[in-house]
């Protein structure tokens, strides 16, 4: 039996209406309690500001207990009628045939290997499902650091040869980088749209299974309604220990919440920018995004686009899902509590611009919902921040023994805990009650003390994340950018001094507020201690949880295990296999500049010049400018010439090719000491 | 005729010679024909002597390499440095063919299609032929008036 998107439409409605009452109605209750327990009763000016804030924050935290009791519900009972992978499924039984599908990848300065080892999982898998055919695979560079290019260059010519995908998968790098991600994707479009019907987007750190792919195509060729199909992507081949714990909570935890909010969204939901299959021609029709009116930040260039995109394809009329029980989707985690939160800041700032999109004219009003809800994911942060001070003024200036409804504030307390921490009480209930899927993740102790430990880690994580939350906001709304390096997403182990220097701040926060806190009150103190905690430790906190030692003993241990570790999938075996070749291959040929490397090497300098284009006319002042540079290079050495010079010269294809010719023209001495590349002069 | 004395000519002749062993080798070149190719090379290069030995003979390898493109597809390339890079292609790709892994096959009788593959390597292989397409901006402009009703849903007829 099919389902009509009128049908779908009138579903959704009742099951967005069941939520609201079940978020709304014990969120005034708890509001109500909450007023029982202040000093005032409630009608102190501070305390009406501490009841806002509280009803805002305690809405949310019912949004995430329903949804994950929802999504709960759903695993136990095994079969959600209304799914996308299912969704219009024929009785015939016979496959879906399937549509041209490309297979994007934006990638940015990233490690070659990694990458073009993960694509080369990736197409593998597809390959296995005998459906290579209808897709074509392309990398789509923004890299703008010469030697990177230079080694997606030769990375994706060494794979093409490996697999023979010539003029299956495809390469091509932007010099000028517009709109970012987004502005690559939308380059490709203009280019190469037309060409295919679906595009997978893959982030750099992504690998896909195959037959997923397969899936996501048949559920859109089922589905002419769908716009885009989100996959759930879960972290694997992480090595710290926070990413352990971050990988370990999301394989745990994600699927109930994905399930939940699959069922209250349908097809009105959000993508999260990878890992997705998405309808072409209404994204180009739909999805471009404008430049912002107005000012920073909420006038320029949309830097999170994938949220609005969501929208803006919701508004044309078609339908967003998430799909959650789709296997064969990963993606990686930043490895250190500094790298999430380096993400976040970027991710906060371009949540926050959502304030200036939500108010658009025609968006569904769900989707004007989910803008705000993205917002709310880090002013949350702030308002919890604002609630845990004004509560403290309050403690400060309250009057001494006032009443407090002592019985009524705790058992508020245990509502708040119960929200904090049912969703992980039932992902473990559900995990524990099978036992092949308890051994998926440690077994049944390993799971039971990964979920106590990675709940101690995340309540001490909470507060610095807090304070690091509100400052980003407060810094974004004066239009203020923090200076952060560039995001780690290999292991890197923080040294004391770097923690020192990111988290002395909020430890002293911990430390002062401790002090006011105590001399306000000894029970206050004892209640906020947990907070304080989490404050004053965040130095030792980022730095051992850092570690790559800790998480692979924590492994060895059975502690934050989860199922990719115990049956590793084929993919990921592959993906595996792939490193071990590059690293090989790496290591055979030895240190190398890889713009020595494209100059000197014969084939890598053939291969690099390919992807040029020759100039027809340059003028005088550039010709001469590239001549001075290749004679600087020629004479003093290719470590004289600057990052801008190298990448000036790698874009030039005469250049390129008088640099080679005159090069082993070189006497051998500057031959062998300028220009060295082993298993040629070196 | 160079001017500089006859040892010190043949010692820099000699570097050039290993010079282009140095670059075929680089290229793959099977050791059994290697020879033949490098004494070819710099018989030519000695022709042109007005040039340093090694600038000569590198000059001459880009020619010789450029020449197979000639020789084999029949086309002339823009520049010897062009084609030479596009005969190192083709050499490099030709050397992954699982039907013919190319150290079997004689340097001379490489072809640039063998089975239908094509052994170049242009910016059509790295990217498929541009189809273009307009892709205008979304319109994402503030609702002007009525806010609060369009955020209720009170008039969906107005927004359609």
């Amino acid at each position: 039996m099919r389902t009509t998107p009128k049908e779908l439409t009138a579903i959704a409605s009742d099951r967005r209406l069941l939520l609201v009452l079940l978020v709304l109605i014990p969120t005034f209750i708890g509001v109500w309690m909450f007023a029982n327990t202040l000093p005032f009763g409630g009608a102190h000016p501070l305390e009406i500001a501490l009841l806002i804030l509280f009803g805002l924050l305690f809405t949310w935290l019912w949004i995430g207990l329903w949804t994950a009791l929802i999504g709960f519900m759903l695993q136990m009972r095994g079969n959600d009628w209304l799914k996308i992978s299912t969704l219009n499924t024929p009785s015939h039984g016979r496959p879906t045939p399937l549509a041209s599908t490309a297979v994007v990848m934006p990638i940015c300065n990233e490690d070659a290997d990694e990458v073009f080892a993960r694509l080369r999982a990736t197409y593998l898998s597809l390959q296995e499902t005998g459906e290579l055919e209808h897709f074509r695979f392309y990398i789509l560079s923004d890299s703008n650091q010469p030697e990177k290019w230079v080694d997606e260059e030769l990375a994706w010519a060494r794979l093409c040869r490996e697999v023979d995908g010539f003029e299956k998968i495809f390469y091509r790098r932007r010099r000028y980088r517009v709109k970012k991600k987004s502005g690559n994707i939308i380059d490709f479009m203009r280019r190469w749209g037309k060409k295919h019907e679906y595009m997978i987007v893959l982030d750099a750190d992504s690998v896909m299974g195959g037959a997923s792919m397969v899936h996501m195509v048949q559920a859109m060729e089922r589905n002419l309604h769908v716009g885009i199909i989100q996959t759930l992507p879960v972290s694997q081949g992480m090595d710290t220990l926070y990413a352990r714990v971050q990988q370990f909570a999301g394989r745990l935890y994600s699927p109930m919440f994905a399930a939940g909010l699959a069922w209250w969204w349908l097809g009105d939901g959000q993508y999260w920018g990878h890992n997705v299959i998405i309808r072409i021609a209404p994204f180009m029709n739909h999805c471009n995004l404008p430049r912002m009116p107005g000012i920073k930040p909420f006038g320029g260039e949309i830097l999170s686009h994938d949220f609005v995109e969501a929208a803006l394809m919701n508004r044309a009329g078609y339908q967003v899902w998430v799909s959650y029980d789709l296997p064969g989707s990963w993606e990686e985690y930043p490895p250190s509590l500094t790298d999430d939160l380096k993400r976040d800041r970027r991710w906060c700032q371009g949540n926050l611009q959502h304030g200036g999109v939500m108010i658009a004219e025609g968006l569904p009003l769900m989707q004007r919902f989910l803008l705000v809800n993205g917002i709310m994911s880090y002013t949350g942060s702030l308002l919890w921040f604002m609630l845990l001070i004004l509560t403290t003024i309050l403690a400060w200036i309250a009057p001494p023994g006032a009443e407090v409804a002592l019985e009524q504030a705790i058992q508020l307390l245990w509502i708040t805990l119960g929200l904090l921490f049912l969703p992980k009480i039932l992902s473990l209930l559900n995990a524990l009650r099978d036992k092949e899927r308890s051994a998926s993740f440690g077994g049944r102790v390993g799971l039971s003390l990964s979920v106590l430990a990675e709940t101690l880690l995340s309540a001490l994580s909470a507060p610095v994340r807090m304070v690091f939350h509100s400052r980003f906001i407060i810094l974004t709304l004066m239009n203020k950018t923090v200076a952060w390096g560039a995001q780690q997403r290999g292991e890197f182990v923080m040294s004391w001094l770097e923690a020192a220097r990111n988290y002395a701040g909020t430890t002293l926060i911990g430390l002062v507020w401790g002090v006011i806190a105590w001399y306000a009150s000894p029970v206050f103190f004892a209640w906020l201690s947990p907070v304080l905690l989490g404050l004053v430790l965040s130095i030792p906190l980022a730095r051992l949880t850092s570690l790559g030692t800790l998480g692979r003993a924590a492994r060895h241990r059975k502690l934050f295990v989860t199922p990719e570790e115990i049956q590793l999938p084929a993919e990921l075996e592959e993906y595996r296999k792939g490193l071990k070749l590059y690293a090989d291959e790496r290591a055979a040929l030895g240190e190398v500049d890889p713009f020595v490397l494209a100059v000197v090497e014969p084939m890598a300098n053939a291969i690099h010049t390919a992807f040029l284009r020759p100039r027809r006319s340059q003028p005088e002042s550039v010709r001469l400018r590239r001549a001075w540079m290749q004679d600087k290079a020629l004479h003093e050495g290719p470590a004289e010439l600057t990052s801008a010079e190298r990448a000036e010269l790698l874009n030039d294809l005469d250049a390129m090719h008088n640099l080679h010719q005159k090069v082993w023209s070189l006497p051998e001495v500057s031959f062998k000491k300028y220009w060295p590349v082993p298993g040629i002069n070196a | 005729m160079p001017m500089t004395a006859p040892t010190s000519s043949n010692a820099l002749w000699d570097d050039a010679e290993r010079r282009v062993e140095t670059y075929l080798r680089a290229m793959l070149v099977p050791a059994a024909i290697r020879q033949e190719m490098v004494s070819t090379i710099i018989e030519r290069a000695r022709a042109h002597s007005d040039e340093p030995p090694l600038a000569a003979a590198m000059r001459e390898v880009q020619t010789h390499l450029s020449r197979q493109v000639t020789r084999t597809q029949g086309i002339i390339p823009s520049t010897p440095a062009t084609g030479s890079a596009a005969w190192r292609v083709a050499v490099w790709r030709h050397s992954a063919c699982s039907q013919c892994t190319w150290r079997a096959v004689p340097w001379g009788s490489l072809r640039l299609s063998h089975e239908g593959q094509q052994f170049s390597l242009s910016g059509m292989d790295a990217m498929p032929m541009v189809q273009r397409a307009v892709v205008a901006p979304a319109q994402i402009r503030p609702a002007p008036e009525g806010f609060l009703s369009r955020l209720l849903g009170l008039n969906e007829e107005q927004s359609n």
